[in-house]
């Protein structure tokens, strides 16, 4: 089991520009799984008229948390490049409520990690969108680039 | 002012290039719409703030361009076949392949109608940023168009 300091991952993902931007928080890591918050905020709106967020930024907390997934299957941060990432859009989220993005990494193989997850605000078993995604791991014979 | 209301001043116009200053998201991401030569091309300029990797864009915010250029032309195509969209439609899924890394540029996106049904759109959209030949990253997407 992982012994991990989420306090010591916030700070990783804080660093990164466009997660700190998103306001996207750690809230839970666990083995090949991760699970992160994106708490409502005026930036993240797409429809005014609603207060609705945009896919756009459920999207991006679902490309993000997908990566932390391989990270914690590779048991590293290592250089992973998303190959592709399909997201469904099942209900808009609710205007004002944090949305969560869970992901695990289902398997991996030499050169691949794939990946599943799902958006939601109170029910995992209600989401808000699911997705499932691959990512190119490094070449290990080239050295550590994907 | 409505997307939606930016949206028919760029189709009416032919040269066009503004802030979309509209959805606080897409100020988030600093896009631009830009209708020119018939296309609607979304302008993504190179911010600090869009860095998801060292030296590199965020791949979410490649994917909500994306998604942006394909929801914007799907209205874009109704006007065209004469049929005013007041609304945007919602997207049902896009699936977004990654081809290169986002470098610090400015990224440019534009989609194309595959088929627009009665209910459903299937739209195909490119992103890219030196050569639109070579794209960093495509998509397609399903959107379901406002019902009357």
């Amino acid at each position: 089991m992982m012994n991990i300091d989420t306090g010591l991952i916030q700070k990783m993902v804080d660093a990164i520009p466009q997660i700190s931007a998103l306001g996207i928080k750690v809230h839970g890591f666990g083995v090949r799984e991760a699970t992160l918050a994106l708490p409502y905020g005026d930036h993240l709106i797409g429809f005014p008229e609603t207060g609705v967020i945009a896919g756009g930024a459920v999207y991006s907390l679902m490309d993000t948390v997908c990566g932390m997934a391989v990270f914690s299957a590779l048991g590293a941060y290592k250089p992973i490049a998303t190959l592709d990432l399909r997201i469904d859009y099942l209900k808009p989220a609710t205007p004002h409520e944090t949305v969560y993005g869970w992901a695990e990494c289902y398997k991996l193989t030499r050169h691949v990690a794939f990946v599943r997850g799902q958006a939601f605000h109170d029910d995992k078993a209600d989401p808000i969108a699911n997705v499932s995604g691959t990512f190119m791991l490094p070449d290990e014979q080239k050295g550590d680039k994907p | 002012m409505t997307l939606a209301q930016t949206l028919a001043r760029a189709l009416q116009s032919t040269e066009f290039e503004e802030d979309m200053a509209d959805v606080p998201y897409a100020q988030h991401l600093g896009l631009k719409l830009r209708h020119s030569d018939n296309r609607l091309t979304i302008i993504m300029p190179f911010k600090f703030d869009l860095i998801g990797s060292p030296q590199r864009l965020h791949g979410g915010t490649i994917g909500a361009m994306l998604e942006i250029a394909g929801l914007v032309e799907a209205v874009a195509a109704q006007a065209r076949q004469g049929e005013e969209a007041k609304r945007f439609g919602k997207p049902i899924s896009i699936t977004i392949d990654y081809l290169r890394g986002g470098e610090m540029k400015t990224t440019y996106a534009e989609a194309q109608v595959e088929r627009m049904g009665r209910r459903v759109a299937n739209i195909r959209s490119r992103a890219w940023q030196d050569d639109r030949e070579n794209p960093i990253a495509t998509a397609h997407m399903h959107v379901l168009l406002p019902q009357a």
